[in-house]
């Protein structure tokens, strides 16, 4: 297997999806955003978003966090330490497959 | 031979918009941040205080001293940031937030406020030790202009003005091309305002400071009204 190959092999999974990847490439810029944000960004259905956002939670890549903005639910999402090393390191490996 | 290969099967192509995409994605909340014009409203509210610092100034009496002349120019430009700094939090708070999403940018390095302090420390000793200067004659400013000949501060005035704009419009991306027409209109606009009778330096300004504020401040209600238009308030 070459080189290139192998770096393909190699990304992660729970982040080459491409709808998760959209959303780790939002948080991966911003300290917080809410759900809402993520959702008008990624245009996505909010079932979609919040199964990606249970599967990157799980992978403990992304942090939720409930709270209110005045009388309003408000779901704040973050991405973890281990969220942007992850990203730092899916993008190396796509850069190595080219 | 790899590289054909991921090509032709579509993988390499796959792999390259992935790429691309991540960066955009990656660039969006930067985008996001004047998508409803409030960084154009805080841009025209701080001009705004520094065109009204100017004509306060020219209303003090003749015998006022320098440091009553800085004091009110301060005081002004505090009274400005402020109000923009509110206008801001009110228009994100009540508006933005609740229709397209809550976002918070990181402050980078962990020492961000110490940061923070030393400018202003810096910006204050420099401020005060300027009027020092000039109060005691360190510093002497010619404020006479020529009618024939430019002075280099009406142009440079004039350049950054003028310039700062369409790198804020490329900034915000595409979808804003009547921007395009606020750039001529303000280009056209200060070279009106520039070429008058001869005054003082303070004089001539003041016109077509107030000028860029107001364009600035419109620019910003403009892009808030395309965005209110086109978005509306929703429940998570």
């Amino acid at each position: 297997m070459t080189a290139q190959l192998l770096a393909i092999s190699e990304l992660d999974r729970v982040i080459h999806e491409p709808g998760r990847l959209m959303i780790v490439a939002l948080l991966s810029a911003v300290k917080e955003c809410d759900f809402l944000y993520v959702l008008h960004e990624t245009e996505m259905n909010k079932g979609n978003l919040s199964s990606h956002l249970a599967r990157l939670e799980e992978a403990g890549y992304v942090e939720i966090e409930k709270t209110y903005r005045g009388k309003v639910p408000q779901t704040l999402l973050r991405l973890t330490r281990a969220g942007h090393k992850a990203f730092e390191g899916y993008r190396k490996g796509l850069k190595a497959a080219f | 031979m790899l590289k054909w290969l991921l090509t032709n099967t579509g993988l390499y192509c796959k792999l390259d918009c992935m790429n691309t995409e991540v960066l955009d994605y990656a660039k969006r909340p930067k985008r996001y941040q004047n998508i409803d014009g409030t960084g154009e409203m805080v841009v025209g509210l701080t001009v705004l205080g520094v065109a009204l610092a100017g004509y306060l100034e020219a209303l003090l009496p003749k015998n006022s001293t320098t440091w009553m002349r800085v004091a009110v120019v301060f005081a002004s430009l505090a009274v400005a940031v402020c109000i923009a700094y509110g206008t801001r939090r009110a228009i994100k708070g009540y508006i933005t937030w609740p229709r397209t999403g809550y976002v918070a940018f990181p402050r980078h390095g962990k020492s961000w406020w110490v940061k923070a302090i030393i400018v202003r420390i810096i910006a204050l000793i420099f401020a005060v030790g300027l009027a020092y200067l000039i109060k005691s004659r360190h510093i002497y400013l010619n404020w006479n202009l020529s009618p024939t000949e430019w002075n280099p501060r009406v142009i440079i005035l004039i350049v950054v003005s003028v310039a700062a704009y369409p790198i804020w419009i490329a900034r915000m991306g595409g979808g804003y091309r009547w921007k395009w027409l606020v750039l001529v209109f303000m280009v056209l606009g200060l070279t009106r305002l520039a070429i008058r009778a001869p005054e003082d330096f303070g004089q001539w300004a003041r016109p077509p400071v107030l000028f860029i504020a107001i364009l600035w401040l419109m620019s910003g209600a403009g892009t808030l009204y395309s965005y209110v238009r086109h978005t509306k308030p929703e429940i998570e």
